[in-house]
């Protein structure tokens, strides 16, 4: 279980002017660990307000790899840590939605777990939305398919449900800045 | 807002203002191209409306708190 304390985090080591990046240390048993956190547009350009972010320590390629697990002394304060640096990047990006990607299911658990257990916490600063893969049905009760034949999956994004479960994990999680 | 969280932001932004870029390193701009949202969002079209179908849930959210 993740608890998000905002007041909690570990002191930032290098931010981006353009804050698509921060990294900390984060305190494992054998030391500490470089973790990465990084805000980037999604890549085609079509949904310009729409953030990815991701983090984790950095791979051998200078990239983050946030596949490897980090046994971190702290998981609550490095995810308050994220968060909080999410925080700092929409209050400059005011109409911006960051997004977490779900695809891997262990992620998708953690992000899922964090947005009900911390639902007070949270709501103080963001809207939290949930995002799930619809296909339409066609007039001819085909389904709506892509070019190569293959059912279209199109992303439908909704306010959080927070009554939904853990085995009914979004594909996708987001979060926006509340108005002031 | 409490203070405190306000001043943990406020230095974030006073890092970030105080930084220069390493010498030598460069930052991809974009995310990785192997994020699923974009795998269903073919054209400007289908990108239109998930973007109304996100502000219409962000008023929503808004609305029921």
């Amino acid at each position: 279980m993740i608890l998000i304390n905002l007041e909690d985090i570990y002191a930032p080591i290098d931010v981006a002017e353009d804050l698509s990046f921060m990294t900390f240390d984060s305190p494992i048993p054998t030391g500490t660990q470089l973790i990465k956190i990084k805000i980037t547009p999604l890549e085609d350009g079509l949904l310009p307000n729409v953030y990815n972010l991701c983090f984790g320590p950095l791979g051998p390629d200078g990239e983050i790899d946030d596949a490897v697990s980090v046994p971190h002394n702290d998981k609550n304060k490095v995810f308050s840590t994220i968060i909080l640096f999410a925080l700092t990047f929409l209050q400059t990006n005011k109409n911006f939605t960051i997004g977490l990607d779900g695809s891997n299911e262990v992620r998708a658990y953690l992000y899922h777990r964090m947005f009900i257990t911390n639902r007070k916490h949270l709501g103080e600063f963001f809207v939290s939305l949930g995002v799930d893969w619809y296909v339409r049905l066609l007039r001819n009760f085909e389904i709506e398919k892509n070019e190569d034949g293959s059912a279209f999956f199109k992303p439908k994004p909704e306010p959080f449900d927070y009554n939904r479960s853990t085995r009914d994990l979004y594909r996708y999680y987001m979060f926006h800045l509340l108005p002031e | 807002m409490k203070q405190s969280i306000q001043d943990k932001i406020e230095l974030i932004k006073q890092l970030a203002k105080t930084n220069h870029s390493l010498s030598g390193v460069s930052y991809p701009q974009v995310s990785n191209s192997n994020d699923s949202l974009l795998q269903g969002i073919r054209n400007k079209e289908d990108a239109n409306l998930f973007m109304a179908e996100l502000d219409a849930a962000i008023k929503v959210s808004q609305s029921n708190r």
